[in-house]
């Protein structure tokens, strides 16, 4: 139940950013269709880049998070947070967890309207592919693809939190060490990774219905798996060893 | 006698300076206690480490019986020093999100003291002066029925009328016998008179501890003389 007062919390906190982030992204969007209408049926093509706005939005979402932990610190609520009945999971999961709903809303509203873009362009252009069929592609293998991406935001998050903690365990320049924290995770995780490739290449792939690809989801199954593994070390570190 | 604070060779290091010494005290239930020192004597992280928010290096330190954590913060209401509530929101959404923690918490009470202490609920916590937020602080605390109340500094820094209003408000809301209050201050002569305990820390240390009156007698001194003395 506090765990739900949390996150309601932290979602009225990051209300602004995240509704001027939408609102962003539905502006810029917009832009990109009226340009449609004053470009060529070959040129619409040039419009098409904007849909790749939905990849910087995970360091957007990243950002914020540590942002968003950085000022319960920074501000001494701290204080506040964790004289309430409260464990660090709690915190740490509310935290997380408004920082993915955000990411969420800002991707899927990108992804929305990237999709109607994709389809709208190529309906213009004469060519094999229906407009019922590309709808479904995107949605088949956007899903896919989707669940890798928020899969591998989730874990940064997670890596983000344990990095974050540790930081705080420093006596002084909390930052650098958070930081530099955060990239030994990274290195420490790919490490990891490389000595797993045999037995993830022994593992099923995920197909594509388009065309003939494919990808592995084990490598960000197993990130998301070591992120949980992170950030149960940063709640065991924030009840245990951070002082407030 | 049953305690409602107890430190049992109660250490605290901050890297290399030790802020707590090895100490051990008893506070009983349903006192008033003064806690008396200089600046970096160890007050705060001694009211720190029974609201929970620190841990010791060596030692316990026990709130009820129980070692201080997450399962007695409910029973503690802290009040820091500083400012420790979110600038972002209302007097009145700070007392809300109080209450969904603190099932003692007590709405009505919480929106009488902050109207005596004339604070408006709409206010947003970012504007506030500082006698202002001590006010919120206290009158946010001073509406949980908790058994103990742990008050860093509730004076310091603050006009002569805000601290007459928060003096006036313990008072009128302390329970006696019920709740144990850890008042931490530099203002002696201005709250001696709630004091039925003191303690006098200096550089981690319990150097005198006793009950307010007999110090007095002992001593043919007032409180104020006696911390004149002990730190001049």
């Amino acid at each position: 139940m506090y765990t739900i007062t949390l996150l309601g919390h932290e979602l009225k906190k990051r209300q602004l950013p995240i509704v001027l982030t939408l609102l962003a992204i539905g502006a810029l969007y917009l832009y990109s269709f009226s340009l449609l209408n004053k470009l060529t049926d070959q040129a619409q093509v040039l419009v098409l880049p904007v849909f790749a706005l939905v990849f910087p939005l995970v360091l957007w979402t990243l950002w914020n998070h540590w942002q968003s932990l950085r000022e319960e610190w920074q501000e001494r609520t701290t204080h506040l947070l964790f004289s309430f009945p409260v464990r660090g999971w709690q915190v740490l999961l509310a935290k997380g967890g408004a920082a993915a709903i955000s990411f969420v809303l800002f991707t899927l509203l990108s992804a929305f309207l990237g999709g109607a873009l994709v389809v709208k362009v190529f309906n213009s252009i004469p060519g094999e592919i229906s407009q019922e069929e590309l709808w479904h592609f995107l949605f088949s293998d956007g899903s896919k693809l989707y669940l890798q991406y928020l899969l591998m935001t989730l874990s940064f998050i997670g890596f983000s939190q344990l990095a974050f903690v540790l930081g705080q365990l420093a006596p002084r320049w909390h930052g650098i060490f958070s930081t530099g924290g955060f990239l030994v995770i990274l290195y420490l995780v790919g490490k990891l990774m490389i000595w797993l490739r045999p037995v993830f290449s022994i593992l099923p792939h995920v197909n594509l219905e388009f065309g003939s690809g494919g990808f592995n989801p084990w490598y960000t199954v197993a990130l998301f798996l070591f992120s949980l593994i992170a950030a149960g070390t940063a709640s065991w570190l924030l009840d245990h060893k951070v002082d407030f | 006698m049953e305690h409602a604070l107890r430190a049992h060779n109660l250490t605290k290091r901050y890297g290399h300076t030790l802020a707590l010494c090895g100490l051990n005290l008893e506070i009983p239930k349903g006192k008033i206690v003064a806690l008396l020192g200089p600046n970096g004597s160890g007050k705060s992280t001694l009211l720190k480490l029974f609201a929970g928010l620190i841990h010791p290096t060596a030692g316990e330190a026990l709130v009820l019986g129980e070692r201080a954590g997450v399962e007695t913060k409910s029973k503690v209401a802290y009040v820091p020093e500083f400012n420790h509530l979110y600038r972002w929101q209302t007097v009145d959404e700070a007392t809300r999100l109080a209450m969904k923690f603190f099932s003692d918490l007590d709405y009505e009470l919480a929106q009488k003291l902050i109207a005596e202490m004339q604070l408006e609920p709409g206010l947003k916590i970012g504007s506030l002066s500082k006698g202002m937020h001590a006010r919120l602080k206290l009158a946010l605390a001073l509406a949980r029925t908790a058994p103990v109340l742990l008050l860093d500094e509730p004076l310091s820094g603050i006009d002569p009328q805000s601290r007459r209003k928060i003096l006036t408000a313990l008072v009128d809301t302390y329970r006696p016998g019920e709740q144990t209050i850890i008042l931490s201050t530099h203002q002696v002569l201005e709250s001696e008179a709630t004091f039925d305990q003191v303690l006098f820390l200096q550089d981690g240390e319990l150097v005198l501890w006793g009950d307010a009156d007999e110090l007095r007698r002992e001593h043919n001194s007032s409180i104020e003389d006696l911390f004149a003395k002990i730190y001049q």
